[in-house]
């Protein structure tokens, strides 16, 4: 064989490697299907009951917070748009994320970083028959 | 001078690398009895009673925590001890490879078992995790899906932790030490150290909130990185880079490694300060006495 063909064609040695890989790329595909398809994935709420009666002020409801001042309530998600712990804490008016030290206003802007986005605001229905706030979270 | 502290250590006890080599086969071996008993859809119920009405099953989970932690601690120093050796040099490129990707996943088979516990710091975990691995580029999406699932769920990560990384990692041990067993005097001093641990500092799992949520020992650096630093991104970017360069240690000219990895070492000298301000100087509002 002379040089040239030699250097063109390649090695079995690199032929499998080659090969190997290209196979290997196979079992990810398919682990990307199975997680895919992973139990539990369509159990995630989408909204969830809250009283109508809450208490005035801030009050902490897992993915929700909930601002109550008189008459008037607003809910915030408690996910911190920084990477999504939540938010659990309130001091001196201001909301604080436990895990990287954002700090929110009660109108859920960002007073401090990391964060940069603000909190966001979220949709609700009241039913007033039943004393509840149904609230949507985000997906 | 950090080199005779290696030597007079070898000499006394057993090598660091087979210390690491001990300390993993402890927590695969403690981890059996867990994986009989864990349920991944009501995970933090499942170790709640284990907790409480197991006493041995407890035991046990605190040793594998142990064994775990020491795995980790001593593969580092078995990575600090052979670079200033230049020992990256004599394996093939291909272990070399092999080795600083088995490496990258024992943090990650840690951070699952953290995860795993699913208490109130195993879950923000998670979401920050998971937030961390949408922010790379193009991939982010498949990435979190491929490694957390596309939910909530726990199965995916349990399944990583128990069998794909940690068969990986072992292989990749075998390869390394060539040989199926660690030192039975190893073996001994890390069973001894495990249990010890595990009887003094047994291992619970946190189910309020607390006002300040602390990732692992490990990551607590990253942590505060995380604070100072707004965009993930940049966070994401910078890691890669250090594990780039970590990488190609093993092809770079003396010179050039030898000065890359006195840069590295200053990081993580660094990422130490960062930790002890984390861990001593911050209260619950996030600030700190010094910076």
């Amino acid at each position: 064989m002379n040089p040239i063909t030699k250097s063109v064609l390649l090695s079995r040695k690199r032929f499998l490697q080659i090969s190997a890989i290209l196979f290997s790329a196979y079992p990810l595909k398919l682990l990307f299907d199975v997680s895919k398809t992973e139990p539990g994935s369509s159990g995630r709420h989408r909204q969830q009951i809250l009283p109508l009666d809450l208490p005035e002020g801030i009050s902490f409801h897992g993915h929700i917070i909930a601002v109550q001042k008189k008459e008037e309530v607003v809910f915030f998600s408690a996910d911190c748009p920084h990477l999504g712990c939540q938010i659990n804490r309130f001091e001196n008016d201001q909301l604080i994320c436990p895990c990287h030290g954002s700090h929110f206003s009660l109108e859920g802007e960002v007073l401090e970083g990391p964060a940069t986005k603000n909190l966001s605001l979220l949709t609700y229905t009241t039913d007033t028959a039943k004393r509840q706030h149904t609230v949507l979270l985000p997906t | 001078m950090p080199g005779s502290i290696f030597i007079f250590w070898n000499r006394r006890l057993s090598t660091f690398g087979n210390l690491a080599f001990a300390a993993f086969l402890i927590a695969v071996i403690s981890g059996i009895p867990l994986s009989i008993v864990y349920n991944v859809d009501r995970a933090t119920d499942s170790l709640q009673l284990l907790l409480l009405t197991l006493p041995r099953g407890a035991f046990f989970r605190s040793v594998h925590y142990w064994s775990g932690q020491l795995f980790l601690l001593f593969t580092l120093i078995h990575v600090i001890e052979h670079l200033s050796k230049n020992s990256e040099r004599d394996l093939k490129a291909g272990l070399w490879t092999r080795l600083v990707l088995a490496l990258l996943l024992s943090f990650f088979v840690m951070l699952s078992g953290f995860i795993l516990k699913a208490d109130v710091e195993g879950k923000m975990a998670q979401q920050i995790f998971g937030g961390l691995l949408k922010t790379f580029p193009f991939v982010g999406s498949d990435l979190r899906m491929i490694i957390l699932g596309n939910s909530d769920s726990l199965n995916l990560l349990y399944v990583h932790h128990l069998i794909s990384t940690t068969l990986f990692i072992g292989i990749v041990i075998l390869e390394h030490m060539r040989r199926a067993w660690p030192e039975l005097l190893s073996y001994v001093y890390l069973l001894g150290a495990s249990t010890l641990l595990a009887i003094l500092i047994p291992q619970g799992l946190q189910l309020t909130t607390s006002a300040k949520i602390r990732g692992p020992w490990y990551f607590i650096g990253l942590q505060e990185i995380l604070h100072w630093i707004s965009n993930p991104l940049v966070v994401v970017g910078l890691l890669l880079c250090c594990l780039g360069g970590f990488l190609l240690l093993r092809w770079m000219k003396p010179t050039k490694s030898k000065w890359t990895k006195k840069f590295l070492l200053a990081l993580l000298l660094f990422y130490g300060i960062l930790t002890v301000n984390n861990w001593g100087f911050r209260d619950a509002n996030w600030n700190s006495l010094f910076f």
